[in-house]
Formats: C-alpha cells, sequence, structure tokens
C-alpha cells in the first residue's frame, strides 16, 4: 500500500466517523497532502478522532486567513507520511470558533496568536490573553484583516499620517 | 501566595541569548514553580508585508525572518511557491540547496554547543567549538559570499553554483569537521563537567514531549523519533544515508548528545552531496512578475531547531494573498515550560539556552520581592557566575 492509498483510507474512514454531510472539501493537491473543510461544529469532534485513531496528534500551526465575509483557520496536523490540514469558515460578524486545546494541547499559543493578528476567538480557551501584541494595541485592530494597512493601522494606533 | 514565593520577571529585555521574550517566574525559595512566557516584542509584521510584495521581492524578505536559519526559511518558501507554481526543479538545484542546508545546520549546533557550554561554565569547550565553526563559515562564505544570510536559494532553484576545482578544497574542510565533530561527540558523552551540571536539569518527559508538540532536536531529546527530512521528505534527502539521533533522558544532557551527534550526520550529508552533485542546470526560470496560480500549499523543512512550517495562499496574483510562517521556537516554549517548573533559578539560562530560542537573552534579569516591595538587577554574567557557584558549593544538596 502507497502512501496515497492509506491517506485516502484516512479519509474514507474520517468521512464515515463525522459523517459525510458535514465535511464540505476535500482536496488531495498532491501526495502526503490531504486538506478537509468541515463545518465548524464538528471541527472538535474531527481533531479528537484524528488524534485517537489516526495518529495525527502533532499539531504543527493554525493559520487565519481573511476572505472578506467569512475567516478562514486552518490546523495544520502532521504524522510521518501526511500533512493533514482541517479548515473552518467562520463569519466575520461573529468571529468565534471552539478551543480545541483540551484535545491537543500544542495548541495553547497557537490560539492565542491567530485571536491577536486575526481576530477569531478560540471559545473555551484557558488562558485567551494577548501573545504577540503589546498591552496598550488598540483592541479593534486585527492586523492581519485585509482591511488594514500600514497607513491606517499607524493612524489609528499612533493618531498621524503615515509619510 | 506564601511569603517564600516570589516572582521574577526574566525579559522582555534579554532571558537566554539575544532577542527579546518575557518569561515571568514564579519561585519559591529556589524552586520555579509556575512559568508565564510572553512573547511578540520583536514582531515585525513579516506575515502583513509579504502580502504587499512579489514572490521575488519575498524571497529576500523571508531570508530575514532569522540570521542562524535564514536559509531553512528560504528553501521553504521557494518549496512552497514552486508547489503551487507547478514547477519542477532541476537534480543539482536540489543537491546544492541541501548542501547549504546542512552547512547551516552545522553553523548553527557549533554555535550552540558553544553558548551551551558557556552556560555551563565549560569555556574551554566553547573556545574549540567557536574555533572550528569558523571553518564552516569559511566554506559558506567561499560560495555565497556572506557568512549568515547566502542568498543563496531562487525560486525555480539556486542563484550561483559551485565550481568543481572548489570541491576538492570543501571536502578537505569537511574532513576537518568530521574529525573534530567525531571528538566533539567523544568528549559531550564522557566530560564529568558536561555531565554532572547538564544530567537531570530540565526535564521534559516523551510524553508531555508528544502532549504539547515540542519539534527538533528539543524532541529528539525526549526520545521523539521525528525528522522532517526521513519524514516528510523534501529536496533530496530521501536518496542520502543518515541517522535520525535521538535520546531518552530528556535532560539538557540528551539535548547536547543530540546535537552533537547530528552534527556528525550533517557533515555527512554535506560530503555526500558534494560528491553526488549531479550535472545540468541549476535553476528554472521564474520571471521578477510572474504570476501564480491560484492555489494552496503547505510545506515543511527540517531547520536546525526544529520542523519549520509555511503555509501560502495563492489567489492567481504576483503576490502570495496569505503566508504563514510558524517558526520551530514557538512550538517548543510549551515544552519549555514544563522543563523550567521544578527546576532551580541557578537552571534557567542553561534550560532556556537548551531549546536554542530564536529570541531573547539576560542581559539582565530584575529579581522582584513582592513581599517585601524590594528590586535588585542582575546581568546575564551575574546570572550564570550564580549559576555556577550554587553548583560549585554544593547548594543544592
Amino acid at each position: 500500500m502507497t502512501y496515497n492509498d492509506a491517506n485516502m483510507k484516512t479519509i474514507e474512514r474520517l468521512t464515515v466517523a463525522i459523517g459525510r454531510e458535514n465535511i464540505i472539501e476535500v482536496k488531495t493537491p498532491r501526495d502526503k497532502r490531504v486538506s478537509i473543510r468541515v463545518k465548524t461544529n464538528k471541527l472538535r469532534d474531527t481533531i479528537a478522532y484524528l488524534k485517537e485513531k489516526e495518529g495525527l496528534y502533532h499539531l504543527a500551526t493554525i493559520t487565519g486567513t481573511d476572505l472578506g465575509d467569512e475567516r478562514e483557520i486552518n490546523y495544520h496536523l502532521n504524522r510521518q507520511d501526511l500533512i493533514f490540514t482541517i479548515k473552518v469558515r467562520v463569519p466575520s460578524e461573529r468571529p468565534v470558533v471552539p478551543s480545541i486545546t483540551d484535545i491537543l494541547n500544542g495548541a495553547v499559543l497557537y490560539e492565542r496568536e491567530v485571536r491577536d493578528m486575526i481576530g477569531v476567538f478560540p471559545e473555551g480557551h484557558p488562558n485567551p490573553k494577548r501573545l504577540n501584541l503589546s498591552d496598550d494595541w488598540p483592541d479593534n485592530i486585527y492586523p492581519l484583516l485585509k482591511k488594514w494597512d500600514i497607513k491606517s493601522i499607524r493612524k489609528e494606533v499612533d493618531g498621524e499620517e503615515w509619510t | 501566595m506564601s511569603d517564600r514565593e516570589f516572582t521574577i520577571p526574566i525579559g522582555p529585555q534579554h532571558p537566554a541569548l539575544k532577542e527579546p521574550a518575557s518569561f515571568l517566574f514564579k519561585v519559591d525559595g529556589e524552586v520555579v514553580v509556575d512559568v508565564e512566557p510572553r512573547i511578540g516584542y520583536n514582531h515585525r509584521g513579516i506575515e502583513k508585508a509579504m502580502e504587499a510584495r512579489t514572490y521575488i521581492q519575498n524571497l529576500y524578505l523571508v531570508e530575514r525572518v532569522c540570521g542562524i536559519c535564514s536559509n531553512a526559511h528560504q528553501t521553504l518558501y521557494a518549496i512552497n511557491v514552486e508547489d503551487v507554481a507547478g514547477i519542477q526543479i532541476p537534480p543539482r538545484a536540489k543537491y546544492l540547496r541541501m548542501f547549504v542546508h546542512e552547512l547551516e545546520r552545522i553553523h548553527s549546533h557549533l554555535l550552540w554547543v558553544g553558548v551551551a557550554a558557556h552556560e555551563i561554565g565549560f569555556d574551554t569547550l566553547f573556545y574549540y567549538v567557536w574555533r572550528d565553526r569558523e571553518v564552516v563559515l569559511d566554506i559558506l562564505e567561499e560560495i555565497s559570499g556572506n557568512r549568515v544570510n547566502y542568498a543563496w536559494v531562487t525560486i525555480g532553484g539556486v542563484r550561483r553554483d559551485i565550481s568543481s576545482d572548489k570541491i576538492p578544497k570543501f571536502q578537505k574542510m569537511l574532513d576537518i569537521l568530521a574529525e573534530r565533530t567525531k571528538y566533539y561527540t567523544q568528549v559531550a558523552s564522557t566530560e564529568s563537567t558536561i555531565i554532572n551540571r547538564a544530567s537531570g536539569v530540565g526535564y521534559c518527559s516523551k510524553a508531555d514531549m508528544i502532549r504539547l508538540c515540542g519539534v527538533g532536536p528539543h524532541a529528539r531529546a525526549s526520545g521523539v523519533n521525528k525528522d522532517t527530512r526521513r519524514d516528510n521528505t523534501y529536496l533530496a534527502y530521501d536518496e542520502v544515508p543518515f541517522e535520525v539521533v535521538t535520546a531518552e533522558s530528556g535532560d539538557v544532557f540528551a539535548n547536547v548528545l543530540v546535537r552533537v551527534g547530528e552534527l556528525v550526520q550533517s557533515v555527512g550529508i554535506a560530503k555526500y552531496a558534494l560528491d553526488h552533485l549531479p550535472d545540468g542546470p541549476i535553476r528554472e526560470r521564474f520571471t521578477p512578475l510572474q504570476k501564480v496560480p491560484e492555489g494552496e500549499a503547505t510545506n515543511m523543512v527540517e531547520a536546525q531547531r526544529g520542523e519549520d512550517i509555511h503555509y501560502i495562499c495563492s489567489k492567481g496574483d504576483n503576490k502570495p494573498y496569505r503566508y504563514k510562517i510558524r517558526a520551530p521556537t514557538l512550538a517548543n516554549i510549551p515544552s519549555l515550560v514544563v522543563k523550567l517548573k521544578g527546576g532551580y533559578i541557578a537552571d534557567i539560562p542553561i534550560v532556556l539556552a537548551g531549546i536554542d530560542p530564536c529570541f531573547s537573552c539576560t542581559d539582565r534579569t530584575i529579581f522582584v520581592d513582592e513581599t517585601r516591595e524590594k528590586t535588585w538587577d542582575m546581568t546575564s554574567d551575574e546570572l550564570r557566575r550564580y549559576g555556577i557557584r550554587w553548583y560549585s558549593d554544593g547548594c543544592n544538596k
């Protein structure tokens, strides 16, 4: 069995475990790469299943992307033969995802980073404090959102025009 | 809080190396009870800046994420862009990339062994190791013109070739390194100065390391057999024979053993790459304003400090829509906290140095006695001397 067959089996078993209707999109761009978009309310189930049953207990990082009306959160898991990305999308009006720190303890800093940079709140995080940004940073600015650029951030933070 | 418990802020200016991070230590007498890390003092907004620059411009920005692992980030960035753009790089470029990737690991690990020896109070080893580090820096300078930030990799291949008449000279220099690194593995495993000072200090179990997603030599020192070069292989690592070095004891001593062991392996890989350098072109064409098709890619390389992961999202423009970088140090902070808890204040510098953190340093440590409202300062030298004195007087017995 090649790596790819094993990875397809992983996808099939995951589909059975969390239900086909909860999986929105599956991509396998090349060998050893899988990315799956699931419904936000199934995120914790998916992570817990992959950790317990598929040996994907190593969380490499969490990425947040601003897509305009929605914000996409990618959870990059990996094991020896696979980099597995789980995606969820949340509406920009209510950017909240369930925290996964209690399942994968290694997520503790990444969730805080995503909160700081893109404003997606990990609900249920044990210590949701600032991590990257300074304590006096304005509450409404999440620098990686597309609506902020260096000029508007400077104006908001320092009250002066960028020259 | 009992009257024996104090809070000691270390940082933001300077815990163990030369970049800022902050650790708030809660101590009971000499024992660390709790640690709260805080980072971001060196946040430069590189991810945001990359969204405003073209792919070729970003090549030089991403190299400046870190001074020591500059080539690792640049290699990974190029792999990621090639992945989305569907570019296959020539075999010679793979080997040339791999050669510099390993030289960088050798120079970084030698640097670390020197720093660790210094923190231990074993300055003879520090001078020895840093003298030998000049050999690898000379090779890097000769092929790239720089001791760090080599600007070696470009999208589609590498920027310069190594002429064949220089290869025997480099082989000779690598032979010197091979001999020296073998000597260091012997010193590290037998020298009582290192064993007495480093064994049992800063312990993290294998289970905790896996639970907290630790990476790199730091994780391998706790017995986690994980190396991106072997597991999610990239460049030409699947063609090169090498071993993944692990240790079981999970302390600073294991960190030393793993790193000196990896030095021997890295010298072997670098020699292999030179011996088996394929002929042919060194790059595929990629124009400065070239657009990259829509798509996403996630790739990893094994940087010196551990698994380095980048994520790219392209929307078909000549600039990335989103670029995410996670350097290994961030992944190692949760397990570092475990290592620090339960240890002595005198062990803080060596345990912090143990993960080879890519930030921070102990130039000035403020001790706060909350119950008596008294503060006093300690420079890194004083803290280091305090550590050596603490152990030589046997106060911890």
